[in-house]
C-alpha cells in the first residue's frame, strides 16, 4: 500500500485502481452521472483532476470564469452568495455544473471548509465524453438540462416566495384560486 | 509593491514573458532534435483522435500507441518507396535542368546587352557571368554534400519520430495532467482555460493545414500535368508546401515552375504563362474555397499582422520560421488574451470584496 508521508518512495507510476473506482462510484451516484455506463466513467476518471484545499480556502469567486463542475472527495465546502451563506456540501455532493454548459463567470463562492479534497469534471473532459461515446454524452447532456431546470425552478420559487413576502398585494392569483374564487 | 506592478497588463506580461523565455529556454535544449520534436507533435495532433477512439473501445494507451506506430511504421515505408524514387528522379530532373537554365539566362543578357547598347545605355554583364560560372563550378560539390546532409538529417528524423510519436499517444495526457497539476489552485482553471483554448487551435490549425496543402497540391499538380510540365508532382508537391506560408506562399512557389518553364528548350513562353495561370488557379481555388472553410477560425489575426510577423520570423530562422510564424503568433495571442482576461476578473473580483465588505 502506498504511504502518502513518504513522497520520496512513492511510485509516481503506479497506478491507483482503488481510488478511481471509488471517483468513479462516487460520481455515478451524482445525478449528473444518471445512467452513464460504468466502463465509460471509470474511462474518464484519470483524465479528471483532483485538487487539495485548505480550511477557508476560496475554491472559485463568483464572476470569475470556470471551466467545470467538481464533486467532494473529502471535506465539505460552503456555497454563499450576496454575503449569504446558501448550502453547505458534503463529500458526494457535486457542484458548480453551470460551467460546463456555458462560458459564463460563476454564479455563486465556494470555500473549503475543513482540509478539502475535490475531483474537477471540466468542459474538455465532457467534450471527450461526447466524442467518444456520443449516446453517454447525449445521456449526460440531458441529464445537466434536468439539473439546471430544476436549479431555476427552485430560483423562480424562491424569488416567488421573496416577492410575496415583500409584497403581498401584487401577487397575481393563479387560474387554480380564481376558478376556486 | 507599487500599484502599477499588480496590474492586470503588467501580470499578464510578466507571466507571458516567462512562459516565452521557459519555451525558447526548452527549443535551444532540444535543439538537435527539434525538428523531430516538431514532426512528432503534428503528427500527435492528427493521431490523438485515432488514439482516443481506440481507448474509448477499451484498449489500453500503450496497445493503442503500439498498434497505431506498425501503421504508421508501415504508411512511410510504402510512402517512402513509392514515393522517394519519383521525388529523386525530379530532383535529377532539375539539376539537368538548370544548366540549361543558365546557358538561357547567359542568352538573353547577350540579347539585352546588344539591346541596351543600341540604346546608348552601358551594360557590363561580366559581373553577372562569372557569378553564373562560379555556381556552376561548385554547384556539383554543393549539391552532392548538401544533399546527403539533408538525406542524412532526413533519415535521422525518421527513426525517431516513430518512437517520440509512440510515448506522446501513450504519456501524453499523464505527463501535461503531471504537470498542470502544479499549478497553484487560485490559477487552475485559469491555467486549463487557456491550455484548452491553445491546444484547440493548434491542433485545427495543424489538421487545416495539412488538408489545405493536399488540396493545393493536388489542384497545382492536375494542372502542372495537363499543361505539359515534366516532373508535374514534384512542382505541385512545392506548391502544396509553399501554401504554408501565408501571403508569401504564392511568390515561392512560383519560383520552381517558372524555373522549369525557363529551362524548356526552345524557349517557348506558353509554359511560362501556364506555370503563372496554375499557381494563380491554385491559389485562387485555396483562397476563396479550402481557407474559408477548413482554417478560417483556426487564426485570428490582422493581415498587416500576419506579413510583419511572417518576415520577422522568416529573417530570423529562414523558411521555418515562415512556415511557424502563424502558429507561434496565434498561440500568443490566446495565451496574451487568456492569462490579461484572467488576471483582470481576479482583480475586479477582490475589488468587488474589497468595496462590499
Amino acid at each position: 500500500m502506498d504511504n502518502p508521508k513518504s513522497p520520496l518512495w512513492h511510485n509516481f507510476f503506479r497506478k491507483k485502481p482503488q481510488l478511481d473506482e471509488h471517483i468513479a462510484d462516487l460520481w455515478l451516484k451524482t445525478p449528473l452521472f444518471n445512467k452513464i455506463s460504468r466502463k465509460h466513467c471509470r474511462i474518464l476518471v484519470p483524465e479528471m483532476h483532483i485538487r487539495q484545499y485548505q480550511d477557508g480556502e476560496i475554491v472559485f469567486h463568483q464572476g470569475e470564469m470556470g471551466i467545470g463542475a467538481a464533486l467532494i472527495l473529502s471535506g465539505h465546502v460552503d456555497i454563499t452568495a450576496h454575503h449569504k451563506n446558501l448550502a453547505r456540501l458534503e463529500a458526494g455532493d457535486f457542484f458548480g455544473e453551470v460551467a460546463l454548459v456555458v462560458d459564463e463567470p460563476r454564479t455563486a463562492n465556494a470555500i473549503a471548509v475543513g482540509p478539502t479534497e475535490l475531483i474537477f469534471f471540466l468542459r474538455q473532459n465532457l467534450d471527450e465524453l461526447t466524442d467518444r461515446y456520443p449516446v453517454d454524452g447525449a445521456r449526460l447532456m440531458r441529464n445537466l438540462a434536468r439539473i439546471l431546470a430544476t436549479r431555476l425552478r427552485l430560483s423562480n420559487e424562491a424569488i416567488g416566495l421573496q416577492e410575496s413576502i415583500e409584497t403581498p398585494t401584487l401577487r397575481v392569483p393563479d387560474s387554480k384560486e380564481s376558478n376556486n374564487a | 509593491m507599487p500599484n502599477w506592478l499588480i496590474r492586470p497588463s503588467i501580470q499578464a506580461l510578466t507571466v507571458f514573458v516567462i512562459l516565452c523565455a521557459l519555451l525558447i529556454g526548452i527549443a535551444w535544449l532540444f535543439k538537435p532534435v527539434i525538428f523531430a520534436l516538431l514532426v512528432s507533435f503534428t503528427l500527435y495532433a492528427l493521431l490523438e483522435p485515432v488514439g482516443n477512439q481506440m481507448t474509448g473501445r477499451g484498449i489500453s494507451p500503450a496497445s493503442s500507441a503500439s498498434i497505431i506506430l506498425c501503421l504508421l511504421v508501415c504508411i512511410s515505408a510504402i510512402s517512402t518507396l513509392i514515393g522517394f524514387p519519383k521525388l529523386l528522379d525530379g530532383v535529377m530532373a532539375i539539376q539537368q535542368k538548370l544548366t540549361v537554365l543558365k546557358s538561357t539566362l547567359h542568352e538573353w543578357l547577350e540579347k539585352l546587352q546588344f539591346l541596351l547598347e543600341r540604346s546608348g545605355i552601358q551594360f557590363d554583364k561580366s559581373g553577372f557571368n562569372q557569378y553564373l560560372q562560379d555556381s556552376n563550378t561548385e554547384l556539383n560539390l554543393d549539391v552532392i554534400i548538401q544533399g546527403s546532409n539533408i538525406l542524412l538529417d532526413i533519415s535521422g528524423t525518421l527513426l525517431l519520430v516513430p518512437f517520440i510519436v509512440f510515448f506522446l499517444l501513450r504519456d501524453y495526457k499523464s505527463s501535461r495532467n503531471r504537470l498542470l497539476s502544479m499549478l497553484p489552485n487560485e490559477y487552475f482553471e485559469m491555467g486549463w482555460s487557456i491550455y484548452y483554448r491553445v491546444a484547440r487551435q493548434l491542433q485545427g490549425y495543424i489538421k487545416g493545414v495539412i488538408i489545405q496543402t493536399s488540396i493545393l497540391g493536388g489542384v497545382a499538380t492536375t494542372g502542372f500535368f495537363l499543361a505539359g510540365f515534366e516532373s508535374a508532382i514534384m512542382l505541385g508537391v512545392f506548391a502544396g508546401l509553399f501554401g504554408i506560408i501565408p501571403y508569401l506562399g504564392p511568390i515561392l512557389a512560383l519560383m520552381p515552375p517558372i524555373m522549369m518553364a525557363m529551362s524548356i528548350q526552345p524557349f517557348d513562353i506558353y509554359y511560362v504563362w501556364a506555370a503563372v495561370t496554375v499557381i494563380g488557379v491554385a491559389y485562387v481555388f485555396d483562397n476563396l474555397v479550402v481557407i474559408p472553410t477548413i482554417i478560417a477560425n483556426a487564426v485570428d489575426l490582422h493581415p498587416f499582422v500576419v506579413i510583419v510577423g511572417v518576415i520577422i520570423f522568416g529573417s530570423m530562422f529562414g523558411i521555418v520560421g515562415t512556415i511557424l510564424a502563424l502558429p507561434i503568433m496565434a498561440t500568443s495571442k490566446i495565451l496574451l488574451v487568456g492569462l490579461y482576461q484572467g488576471f483582470s476578473q481576479r482583480a475586479s473580483v477582490i475589488r468587488h470584496y474589497a468595496e462590499t465588505s
